[in-house]
């Protein structure tokens, strides 16, 4: 017991800043009904605008982390709940993209400021460390904890005794009750962004010392915060802190466990994540009837093109594709990615405009069909032929979908998107680096098909490969499947209460959409010749769905338009830009979202749907209220 | 009562939504060929009746029969392939869709049910016989001129219609319409009262009924249940209900529910 102490101590510092952040994720979620995803991206924020004035100017850290917090907490607040109060009345689905929006454009932000390079924070508290027990307890450890505890009794008194605290809880409770009692509620709604965007930045500036300053690894470090979140159940504050501390103490014990087995050395990390998913999938939190069903925009008959011109658009189409190769010269890999990314796009089309279902784990099945396809092609694997391995490689993927199919039965909009995002993160720290998949060498090689050695033939597979992708969407879009779906999106109780078996009808489409995300995986390996995880990176599942959102509505359209916004504009723009892609694209949809008020599905029945499906409607049916 | 005759049996339920009970041992009976009424004052548990008697939700104890089997641990989905159809208080309808599609859709769920394969390949044929069906019980309930119209341009009288349209086409032997008059004027809720009289008439199906308009209720029901605070209190005829004192007391000061029990 007493050699787990000192991974205790660690486990309680960090616990005590996941718990900060957690609290502040929970208290704005059950006050406004929007999760915000771009939470650890504000801590990220924090951390370095407090590295500045602390480190680059040489304030007092006291003065920068006042600043730090407050400056944060402030701007980011006022921020997203500009960003919130343009989403209050639309879907799950259109809320994730904004706020992922949001994570990707603040990160980029920082990126551009400060570059990728992980910097170090020395801990600003120094002096001597204080014995507890016989462990040494650091200045900086004992600071941390404090200042946790101090905050979250500090709101928890706040919501308790305060008018402004009461009001939040009966904003929580009843908004409309409330406007009509004479309080507007915006300015409450203002008041717990601001305050949950404060406890970001906090939870930022004190895990920062621990970790360093890279704004990826921030972000995600506070993304381990939704694990807290799922342990208070998206609604109990002290539990949600509560279960921050535990988190930071299992991780850490379980470290020191698996110090010395380096092929689980992914799994302590990967905790909260693992918690996230599995308190999501075995106690799914509330949500009431079709309310969180998440839908972008289904495409709508009376808004396609009339047969001719359509059929002059795929002509024209057709022969620009076959000129290409003559037209753009040594740009064209760029034109082979852009038709392998067509196909991961149409995969995650088909789930999210064609079913309502948000999946941020999209990347994750390029990868198993990436790896999968080096195995079955590649001399050293099985050395099969080429198309045979890439169906297979697609196969491959399939069960990966089935699995990340069970959160999809018992989950929808919001929830769905935080289960297949720690799926994604589960996958990227714990399957990645195994030998089945990347490996310890991190690099896989998929070999070119024999009969398209040379770039202008590969183009000219890929394209096939991506058109046949197409149709193939198309054609389920159409049919049987793709109406189940479409209804399945906007009203599952009707059609269970028709005798659909909707979880049948789920495995169908997670399993359609992982095949083709996989046979994508292995079409841009091939492309790229080798492949690392790198390429399949979490962060890139988030990016699919901001680039998907950004392309328009339409199933085929927005599928080729965003492949070609990822892969082919960069060819033809400085590399500055290139640099700052994700940037672009999350100002883009924050932007588009906010300020143009942009929808992704039709305006009238929005406001009622949006009522039931946030947690004010659910509370309303239970109890009492816990916060 | 004989098996072919039985319809809905619900024996001893009880429904806890947390630490609340919202229906406790209730036992009733809606057979086949029959209106079954259950009334009573707001938050009597006779939605959530409804919502464990169709599989939406879990009961805390208690069985639920259909045509004389148990299928208290069957899904909501399998107990609508079984013949059980419902409709909701709140329609539950697909509002991008038009009328003829979500009424379509109704019946293609019922072909597709639980099967993979089903669900991706109709039969030959399916869906052309679906679209018959539905274009069939669109004009039986009225609505045909409504067709092409998406749902979302509707008002929830003509949801109404819409789900009552679906749950015919879909041809089930068993109905729960949950509060079907409620957003319907007077005149739609006389054609409602013949259209429910008239499909029990026909095809012998049976009705389990939630309403509130207690002119409608007394006119088309065989047989009432009232509930109140999740008890049952008065079992009988709509005459002796209207007699009844536990059911007056029940509804003491909702007048206009009150004079209507008193007729």
């Amino acid at each position: 017991m007493s050699d787990l102490l000192p991974f205790i101590v660690v486990g309680v510092a960090a616990g005590s800043v996941y718990g900060l952040a957690g609290l502040g994720l929970t208290l704005t979620y059950t006050t406004t009904g929007i999760f915000n995803f771009a939470h650890g991206a504000l801590a990220a924020a924090a951390a370095f605008v407090f590295f500045t004035m602390h480190v680059d100017w040489s304030w007092p850290w006291p003065v920068a982390l006042a600043l730090a917090v407050i400056g944060v907490g402030v701007i980011g607040g006022l921020l997203v709940e500009r960003l919130a109060r343009s989403l209050s009345i639309v879907d799950a689905a259109t809320a994730v993209v904004a706020t992922v929006g949001l994570l990707l454009a603040v990160q980029g932000l920082i990126q551009w400021r400060y570059g990728t390079a992980a910097r170090q924070l020395e801990p600003f508290l120094t002096g001597t460390a204080v014995h507890l027990g016989g462990v040494a307890v650091t200045r900086q450890q004992a600071a941390t904890v404090l200042v946790g505890l101090v905050a979250a009794g500090g709101v928890l008194a706040f919501l308790r005794f305060s008018r402004l605290g009461v009001q939040m809880r009966a904003v929580v409770g009843n908004p409309d009750l409330l406007a009509l009692a004479g309080t507007d509620p915006t300015p409450v709604r203002t008041a717990a962004w601001i305050i949950g965007s404060g406890f970001a930045a906090l939870s930022g500036v004190l895990i920062a010392p621990f970790l360093g300053l890279e704004a990826t690894l921030l972000t995600l470090l506070v993304v381990q915060a939704f694990g807290a979140v799922a342990i208070g159940r998206f609604r109990s504050l002290p539990l949600t802190y509560a279960g921050g501390v535990a988190l930071g103490i299992a991780a850490n014990i379980l470290t020191k466990e698996f110090a010395g087995r380096p092929a689980l050395g992914g799994l302590p990390s990967s905790l909260p994540f693992i918690v996230l998913v599995v308190a999501l999938v075995l106690w799914p939190p509330r949500t009431v009837g079709r309310g969180n069903a998440a839908s972008f925009d289904a495409e709508r008959a009376d808004r396609r093109w009339p047969a001719q011109a359509r059929l002059a658009a795929i002509g024209v189409g057709a022969a620009t594709l076959v000129a290409l190769p003559h037209l753009v010269g040594p740009k064209l890999p760029s034109y082979t990615a852009a038709a392998a990314l067509v196909v991961t796009f149409v995969s995650l089309a088909l789930l999210v405009r064609g079913s309502g279902q948000i999946s941020l784990c999209h990347a994750a099945f390029g990868a198993v069909g990436a790896t999968a396809f080096s195995h079955f092609a590649s001399s050293s694997g099985l050395g099969l032929p080429w198309f045979a391995a890439l169906l297979l490689a697609g196969a491959a993927a399939v069960p990966i979908g089935a699995l990340v199919a069970i959160p999809a039965i018992r989950l929808s909009g919001v929830y769905l998107a935080l289960a297949t995002f720690g799926f994604a993160i589960l996958m990227e720290r714990v399957a990645y680096p195994t030998g089945v998949m990347f490996g310890a060498t991190g690099s896989r090689h998929a070999p070119r098909p024999s009969f398209a050695g040379g770039d202008t033939a590969l183009f000219y597979v890929t394209v096939a490969m991506a058109a046949a992708a197409c149709l193939l969407v198309v054609v389920v879009s159409r049919t049987r499947l793709g109406r189940l779906l479409r209804g399945l999106a906007e009203s599952p109780t009707a059609l269970t209460t028709n005798g659909l078996s909707t979880n049948v009808t789920r495995l169908a489409a997670f399993a359609a959409s992982a095949f083709l995300a996989g046979v994508a995986g292995a079409l841009l390996a091939v492309g790229a010749g080798n492949v690392n995880g790198r390429s399949f990176a979490s962060f890139n599942s988030l990016l699919y769905l901001v680039v998907l959102a950004v392309a328009g509505r339409r199933l085929v359209p927005s599928a080729i338009i965003a492949a070609g916004l990822l892969a082919v504009a960069p060819a033809y723009v400085p590399d500055e830009l290139v640099a700052h892609q994700a940037l672009l694209f999350g100002v883009t949809i924050v932007v588009l979202l906010a300020v143009r008020g942009m929808t992704i599905r039709p305006r009238t029945t929005r406001t009622a749907e949006r009522l039931e499906g946030s947690p004010v409607h659910s509370r309303l049916l239970e109890r009492g209220a816990t916060v | 009562m004989t098996p072919e005759l039985a319809g809905v049996e619900v024996d001893g339920l009880t429904v806890r939504y947390g630490g609340k009970t919202a229906v406790e041992g209730l036992t009733l009976a809606a057979p086949l060929g029959r209106v079954t009424g259950l009334i009573g004052p707001n938050g009597a548990g006779k939605t959530t009746t409804f919502g464990a008697v169709s599989g939406l939700v879990p009961p805390s104890a208690g069985t639920v029969r259909l045509f004389g089997g148990d299928v208290s641990r069957r899904s909501a989905a399998a107990r609508a392939r079984l013949g059980l159809g419902r409709t909701f208080q709140r329609p539950e309808v697909c509002p991008s869709l038009t009328v003829m599609d979500n009424v379509a859709l109704g019946c293609e769920a019922l072909a597709a049910g639980g099967n993979l394969w089903r669900q991706i390949v109709p039969r030959r044929n399916d869906t052309a016989r679906l679209r018959k069906q539905a274009a069939q019980a669109l004009a039986a309930c009225d609505i045909t001129e409504l067709a092409d119209t998406p749902v979302a341009a509707l008002s929830v009288g003509q949801r109404r219609l819409v789900e009552l349209a679906r749950v015919q086409a879909g041809d089930y032997r068993m109905l729960l319409l949950d509060e079907p008059s409620s957003g319907l004027d007077p005149a739609e809720t006389a054609r409602f009262g013949a259209i429910v009289r008239g499909l029990v008439a026909e095809s012998g199906a049976g009705v389990l009924l939630v309403e509130h308009d207690m002119s409608l209720v007394m006119e088309v029901c065989d047989y009432l249940y009232t509930l109140d605070f999740g008890r049952l209190i008065f079992a009988g005829t709509p005459a002796e209900t209207r007699a009844s004192a536990a059911v007056r007391a029940a509804y003491l000061g909702d007048d206009d529910a009150l004079s209507a029990v008193e007729g």
